[in-house]
């Protein structure tokens, strides 16, 4: 017997058909995939199963009873849980009380009856004890990471303990041995010598192994505050450095005395932990984030703390992470508000015409909406939009977020292509080993501190790496 | 991390200093303090109220001045009606200006929570006015223009006449507050949080988000209407223009805003702010309601500088410089 059965369920938006005739069956304790590209009615699916849509057509039912047409509220206290898309938790509340907003019983009674147990309190702590976030109990859950809030949103769902889960695009949450900050530092041995990976240090040059600056670091360390940032001595000149930034938001710090370098021409990709403050690092370099220590330059140039607005001018371009295309505007519109802040009109039409020779989608879907591309045609545009400041340094935080398959490998491509012509690129990826595959330079982070780096390639063989962060299986 | 053990009982602590002083003004002030500590509390009251609509699920109405209406002839015609002379008898009567206002309540909230943001915002407006044109209209209930009147208690001393309504409003403001304070440590209150945040997400999580949103609104609005039936006996006479005024609807938010919303100090400290400053503007500026101008400042103030509200911008410099230390 099945535990949700789907049967020629039918939805239709205007003209639009989106979920025709589907029917499908789960059984109980199975884990069933359901795949299609971007825009097939998944999440469609979804939202009829759920309650948010009500279907024109067909059945569904759980555990053999009809829930079709039930409120959402009501297919929940069922036994279905389900997550979103982009990830979504209750930002201003905070990260235990996220975990004990589901009610189970409604009713006058347990409306009235309502005040949280302590057994349930207990239950969230446990929850977030599984999902290593205790730490961060007491704190908003707005300032989560986005796998961390990926972790909770799926943590919160299963608090009242759901018969049947579904997950829309779970992926990127890497919970792998998630290491609780201190965890993990002694139990990777330092392989640096025989890999070319050097552990929390700084790289410069091609040494492997400990050299002296080290041992200064170590040193300071042991000082015990974070405080002065120590000079590293700089090389050949890097396009961007950071030097001993401290970083965060109010809750505290993210980023711990972190120093990296960026080379010109390269691809530099950081990769760690959920929380280990990846997405900090480019709020950082492009002015959305203040250090509240240390140095960040970029060419030569001071720029913490300077305003987004200087460091784009200096020509550093960040894509963010969540889809960030005005959606009611043309493609092609989108693509020139990227040059918003130049004046000269006659430059903003030849970059135009530049970015389209080189991005053919914005010549062909020039007219179209934003909303109306799939998200790997929007990533893409999201990407000419970047390239009309004819930028320096690229910023990209989780390209390959929310795509499909062959999307990811267009925007992995593109990426290449770029990369290519002269462009730098720092690049935050979850999917670790497409960043890392891609990257000449590779960055393994953990609580706000530079772990491991090496060539993209020797960070992604390295076995105890690959263990703790990647994952086994590709 | 725990807050420091001075911390954590500086909320406590405050809370009860506030509740002694409240309790003891009347034995100590004169008559035009004690007349300031009746509207006070009368905004306190209100505004403790509107948060939990307004702060705690985040749906910002502007029409609860159509409640305090609602709440003020209620009162009067009940009292009225049953012919109960002034004196303690119309206090007694207060509740039964709350549950009338509780069953309005519904139907409207029927209506109006079929909508979100700035539409909720709308509908409550055209509810108040709605509600003012009606008060002027329908002269045989509510005397129309030419206004209601209370009974006056008769053996009350001029020294004396406010201090019942300030222990009036006293009790109703606290009353307030515990439901204020219950709601948010309850399942309720936790729900209608994360309808504030997140009203999809709360859905799928088994939040009934109708029956809180209603519970929440309906709650605001029985409190609004009590505090009402107060305010119009202790002014004798209620006009539709004065009793169903946008300004009683407005302060009330201003206030909340300005402490914190979603917080249960936060409505209080405004009041506690503003109430008093208000009364004294107006004193020395006369009928000319020029202190309007200046309460225009402060919103504006208030949303450029503390767009969160006093409370929760002074926690989290707290809290950020407990981490930096």
């Amino acid at each position: 017997m099945s535990l949700l059965e789907v049967s020629d369920l039918g939805k239709r938006f205007g003209g639009v058909v989106a979920v025709d005739g589907c029917s499908l069956a789960v059984a109980p304790g199975s884990i069933t995939g359901l795949i299609g590209p971007n825009g097939s009615g998944k999440t469609t699916l979804f939202d009829l199963v759920t309650g948010f849509l009500q279907p024109d057509a067909g059945e569904v039912r759980f555990e053999s009873r009809p829930i079709t047409g039930l409120p959402p509220d009501q297919v929940h206290r069922r036994g279905i849980g389900r997550t979103f898309q982009l990830a979504r938790v209750f930002p201003r509340l905070t990260v235990l009380e996220n975990v004990l907003v589901p009610v189970r019983r409604a009713g006058l009674l347990g409306l009235l009856s309502g005040a949280t147990t302590r057994g349930e309190v207990r239950r969230g702590q446990e929850m977030l004890e599984f999902l290593g976030l205790t730490h961060l109990a007491g704190q908003p859950a707005g300032r989560l990471s986005y796998g961390q809030r990926k972790l909770l949103e799926l943590g919160t769902v299963m608090m009242s303990r759901p018969r049947l889960v579904l997950l829309d695009g779970p992926a990127g949450v890497h919970r792998g041995a998630h290491p609780g900050p201190e965890r993990g530092r002694h139990d990777v041995p330092h392989r640096g010598a025989r890999h070319g990976l050097r552990h929390g240090t700084v790289r410069h040059g091609a040494g492997a192994g400990p050299g002296p600056d080290d041992r200064r670091r170590d040193a300071r360390r042991g000082a015990g505050r974070p405080g002065r940032p120590g000079r590293v001595p700089r090389g050949m000149s890097a396009l961007l450095e950071l030097t001993g930034v401290t970083a965060g938001y109010g809750g505290g710090d993210v980023l711990r005395d972190l120093t990296l370098r960026v080379e010109p021409r390269s691809v530099t990709c950081v990769v760690g932990p959920n929380g280990a403050g990846k997405s900090t690092v480019l709020r950082v370099v492009s002015g959305l984030l203040r250090p509240r220590l240390g140095e960040v330059r970029f060419d030569g140039r001071a720029i913490g703390g300077r305003s987004p607005r200087a460091v784009l001018g200096l020509g550093v371009v960040q894509v963010p992470q969540e889809r960030s295309l005005f959606a009611t505007m043309t493609v092609e519109e989108n693509v020139r508000l990227g040059a918003y802040s130049l004046r000269d009109r006659s430059l903003v039409g030849r970059r135009l015409r530049e970015v389209s020779e080189a991005f053919p989608i914005v010549r062909e879907r020039a007219r179209e909406l934003a909303a109306s591309l799939s998200g790997g045609q929007q990533r893409l545009v999201e990407f000419a939009r970047a390239m009309m400041l004819d930028p320096r340094l690229l910023l990209l935080d989780e390209p390959s977020m929310g795509l499909d398959p062959r999307s990811r490998a267009l925007v992995f491509d593109t990426i290449r292509l770029l990369n290519g012509e002269g462009l730098t690129v720092l690049l935050v990826e979850q999917n670790a080993r497409a960043g890392l595959g891609l990257a000449s330079h590779g960055i393994v982070m953990e609580a706000g501190r530079v772990r491991l780096e090496g060539s993209g390639r020797d960070v992604l063989e390295h076995p105890e790496i690959a263990d703790l962060y990647l994952g086994r299986a590709g | 991390m725990r807050p420091r053990r001075g911390i954590r009982w500086l909320g406590p602590g405050a809370a009860a200093g506030l509740a002694l002083l409240a309790l003891a003004v009347p034995l100590v002030a004169d008559t035009s303090t004690v007349n300031v500590g009746v509207f006070t509390l009368m905004y306190v009251g209100l505004a403790t109220a509107w948060n939990v609509m307004g702060g705690y699920t985040g749906y910002i109405s502007l029409g609860h001045a159509g409640f305090f209406g609602i709440g003020a002839y209620t009162l009067g015609l009940f009292v009225n009606h049953l012919g109960v002379p002034g004196g303690y008898g119309p206090f007694l009567a207060v509740p039964v200006a709350g549950l009338v206002t509780a069953a309005l309540a519904v139907p409207v909230g029927w209506i109006a929570l079929r909508t979100r943001a700035a539409t909720f915002v709308i509908v409550t407006i055209a509810f108040m006015f709605m509600l003012q044109i009606l008060a002027t209209n329908l002269r045989g209930l509510t005397g129309g223009s030419q206004g209601l009147g209370f009974p006056t208690p008769q053996d009350w001393s001029p020294d004396f006449v406010d201090v019942p309504f300030y222990y009036a409003m006293l009790a109703l403001a606290a009353v307030g507050i515990a439901a204020s304070w219950w709601i948010r440590h309850s399942k309720l209150g936790l729900g209608l949080l994360a309808i504030r945040d997140d009203e999809d997400r709360a859905l799928s999580l088994g939040v009934p988000t109708w029956a809180f949103k209603m519970t929440a609104f309906v709650v605001s609005a029985a409190l609004v209407g009590m505090i009402g039936g107060v305010y119009g006996y202790y002014v004798t006479y209620v006009y539709p223009q004065f009793v169903v005024d946008p300004l009683v609807g407005l302060s009330m938010v201003l206030m909340a805003f300005l402490g914190g919303t979603g917080t249960i100090a936060g409505p209080v400290l405004g009041a506690l702010l503003l109430e008093p400053t208000q009364l004294e503007l107006a004193y020395f500026a006369g009928s000319a309601r020029l202190y309007l101008v200046l309460y225009a400042a402060v919103f504006l103030a208030v949303i450029l500088f503390l767009p969160r509200g006093v409370i929760p911008s002074i926690a989290e410099r707290l809290e950020a410089r407990r981490a930096a230390a």
